[in-house]
């Protein structure tokens, strides 16, 4: 190999390192809140090959909203999050953060499309949310209850927010196929 | 000053410095297959938590969604597996560039899947 062409792959090589920094750089600076331009290019660069999430950062919150259900096998209602949740693993090394996390998001996405009041549901909402957070607690109770057959089920959802506390209830749901 | 720049800098540490290295992140790699195990049911079985929903962009990034996009019980333990199979051969020095590309492939892949239980960060800006 020539002097010329070694030269040539080291100034490629190098430029493409400071491209990837360079583009790695304003995707987890502040620049990318208020030049939507750049952050655009490296929102489209990074994602979702290079992507670094926060959990790399942050801890699991503390929760302040609660999750109970009530199913046609049982008249009481039970407080599905974040008690039963924490009941389920013991494990210190492993913990409970994964399941955690996912339904803290899951309720957090759905409170933030819920109507700042509180509101009783006779039939199941239509947004992608509920379809989400529906998801999840019909196979929780699949998975935990060992229902099999379908069943019957409703939500209560307690929110403590700045404006107090918000209490929404869901009805006439039927578990997933 | 110079005895630091040389304890960190010294060239002729750093193969060694690299292999411990790499060693813990294989090790990182089979506790995350030990809590993927541990939480199997909920993760990967046919009643997981997770809520999946197709993803097609262009071929480069369909890569990292393929588990996602694909998903069946059989690919989550094989891609679980394979991933447990590479970290081992990198602890124990028979490890390749195919082998670390792929593994990388399959980290995505997982991370991918898995993106609603990682993340705190999205939940404190939610809020």
């Amino acid at each position: 190999m020539s002097n010329l062409v070694k030269y040539c792959l080291v100034v490629s090589l190098g430029c493409i390192l400071v491209f990837h920094f360079v583009f790695i750089f304003i995707y987890a600076s502040p620049f990318k809140t208020t030049n939507l331009k750049l952050s655009g290019y490296s929102q489209k660069y990074v994602y979702p090959l290079f992507h670094q999430s926060w959990s790399l950062f942050v801890p699991v919150p503390t929760n302040k909203n609660y999750l109970f259900v009530k199913t046609n096998n049982n008249s009481k209602w039970e407080l599905l999050f974040p008690i039963k949740l924490s009941s389920m693993s013991h494990s210190t090394l492993i913990g409970e953060d994964a399941i955690s996390l996912l339904f803290s998001n899951s309720i957090v996405y759905e409170l933030n499309v819920l109507p700042q009041k509180s509101t009783i549901y006779n039939s199941k909402p239509t947004n992608q949310e509920f379809e989400i957070l529906n998801y999840e607690i019909c196979n929780f109770l699949k998975l935990h209850k060992y229902i099999n057959n379908a069943f019957k089920y409703e939500i209560l959802l307690l929110s403590n927010s700045y404006n107090g506390q918000l209490i929404y209830k869901f009805k006439n749901l039927h578990s997933l196929k | 000053m110079k005895l630091i720049n040389t304890y960190l800098f010294e060239v002729k540490h750093q193969p060694i410095e690299i292999k411990w290295f790499k060693n813990a992140l294989s090790f990182f790699i089979l506790y995350k297959v030990c809590v993927y195990i541990y939480l199997f049911p909920e993760l990967f079985s046919e009643h997981k938590f997770i809520y999946l929903s197709n993803k097609h962009v262009n071929f480069l990034i369909d890569t990292s969604f393929f588990l996602s996009n694909n998903y069946s019980l059989l690919l989550g333990i094989s891609m679980i597996s394979i991933l447990c199979l590479f970290s081992i051969l990198e602890i124990i020095n028979k490890s390749n560039y195919i082998f670390r590309f792929l593994q990388w492939v399959i980290i995505l892949n997982l991370n991918n899947i898995l993106y609603p239980t990682l993340t705190g960060g999205d939940f404190l800006l939610n809020q």
